[in-house]
């Protein structure tokens, strides 16, 4: 039970929610449904970036 | 500060706010050492501000310290009003105590962490505004700030001259403050936590994702403040003072004049206000829109005036790529992202266009 606890008030961290924090905040800002598609388009281009580099492994 | 002028600084804030439209207002509280003003009186500051500008905008109120004068009953005067306080540190006691001395030479560390201690005790978060210390080490300071337990940690650019940048460049290599910014980006990124913000970073970040920056030394931001003195006389962007002497003088003062008067002072003061145009050395850079020039006072130059790349520019572009290839941001990415946000406006744009 304390092990839970400790779990629901854990921190997080930088590198996991950084963005994740910062795509909140700007949605919020712009107000959510006003933004439709940024989140899908930021993850599109994320994908593709992860393609590109898959790609240059495959290659090289 | 008499309270005359206090009285009638508020009274132009209000006017301010009711012509503009403006529905917030930060009012801060820095010097010298305003807390040489004593608690009781700030606290009577905070309650007649409060009271005369409740109904025409939001106020926030806060006060940049060295927090050696801190007791229980300014703590207790900091909670109650709700003042949101900034401590000036520059690292730890061997660090800090170089440079912040008190007239008889001695550092000021040590009441400094009394100070901190204090506002820890009584429950008041602070944070700390601190200059970067080229050469010094980085992830030393950065944890003493951690353990100092503040929420959130500036890391000012140094404002020097010139010729200061290229001693700095000399003696500790081409990009000094960005040496310094990049160990602790790496070690928030790896090890820290989003409780303590480090607000370089997180605006960095913020104009990375495409939006607007919050601190004004990114996105080349109007800067839209003025200082009133003590004597009630109204100054440009006190941070000009650090480009010229009597940059930042104006004629003006609270009783006689309005807020929206220091644009019409000079085209400096008006630009500075409305926002400069970008320098013509950043407009080919890809941190052209996030960037945007860096700090204002750091692109002065007598001759070029206010014309040039900040004298930090290889740091911030070095600062910048550093943080971009963490987050896994492309410059591609930043551009979508910034028309993403800004379809709305557009949209409202030419709503109002048709119904009008």
């Amino acid at each position: 039970m304390e092990e839970n606890q400790n779990k629901t008030v854990s921190p997080l961290r930088v590198r996991d929610e950084f963005t994740a924090a910062l795509e909140r905040e700007l949605e919020c800002e712009h107000g959510a449904s006003e933004v439709d598609g940024f989140s899908d388009f930021t993850a599109g281009i994320r994908t593709a970036q992860a393609n590109e580099r898959e790609a240059a492994r495959g290659a090289a | 500060m008499s309270d005359a002028t206090w009285d009638a600084t508020i009274e132009r804030i209000r006017r301010h706010c009711r012509s503009s439209g403006r529905e917030s207002v930060e009012i801060i509280f820095h010097g010298g050492e305003p807390t040489l003003i004593g608690a009781a009186r700030l606290a009577s500051m905070c309650t007649r501000a409060r009271a005369r500008l409740a109904d025409v905008a939001g106020l926030t109120l806060t006060i940049q310290t060295n927090a050696t004068r801190l007791d229980a009953g300014w703590v207790s005067v900091l909670r109650e009003h709700e003042v949101a306080v900034g401590v000036s540190l520059d690292g730890p006691q061997e660090v800090n105590d170089r440079h912040r001395v008190d007239r008889r030479g001695r550092g000021s560390h040590e009441r400094v962490a009394a100070g901190i201690a204090l506002l820890r005790e009584g429950g008041v978060p602070f944070a700390i505004l601190s200059v970067v210390q080229p050469g010094a080490d980085p992830l030393d300071i950065h944890h003493h700030y951690s353990r100092l337990g503040c929420s959130a940690v500036s890391y000012l650019l140094p404002a020097v001259p010139r010729e200061a940048v290229a001693e700095l460049r000399e003696k500790f290599g081409p990009t000094p403050c960005a040496d310094f910014l990049i160990p602790i980006f790496d070690d928030w990124w790896s090890h820290g936590t989003l409780e303590l913000q480090v607000r370089e970073f997180w605006n960095i970040g913020r104009v990375i994702m495409g939006g607007k920056s919050r601190v004004d030394s990114l996105g080349n931001p109007p800067l839209r403040y003025v200082t009133v003195e003590t004597d009630g006389s109204i100054q440009g962007v006190d941070k000009l003072r650090a480009c010229e002497d009597g940059m930042t003088s104006t004629s003006l003062n609270v009783y006689d004049h309005d807020f929206d008067d220091i644009a019409r002072a000079s085209p400096l003061h008006a630009g500075v206000m409305e926002g400069l145009p970008l320098p013509t050395g950043c407009r080919a850079c890809p941190e052209a829109q996030t960037c945007a020039g860096g700090y204002v006072p750091h692109r002065y130059s007598q001759e070029r005036q206010f014309d040039n790349p900040s004298v930090w520019c290889a740091d911030l572009l070095a600062l910048f790529a550093h943080v971009r290839m963490r987050m896994g941001v492309s410059h591609e990415e930043t551009r979508a992202r910034r028309e993403a946000l800004a379809r709305p406006a557009a949209v409202q744009a030419v709503s109002a266009g048709s119904s009008s």
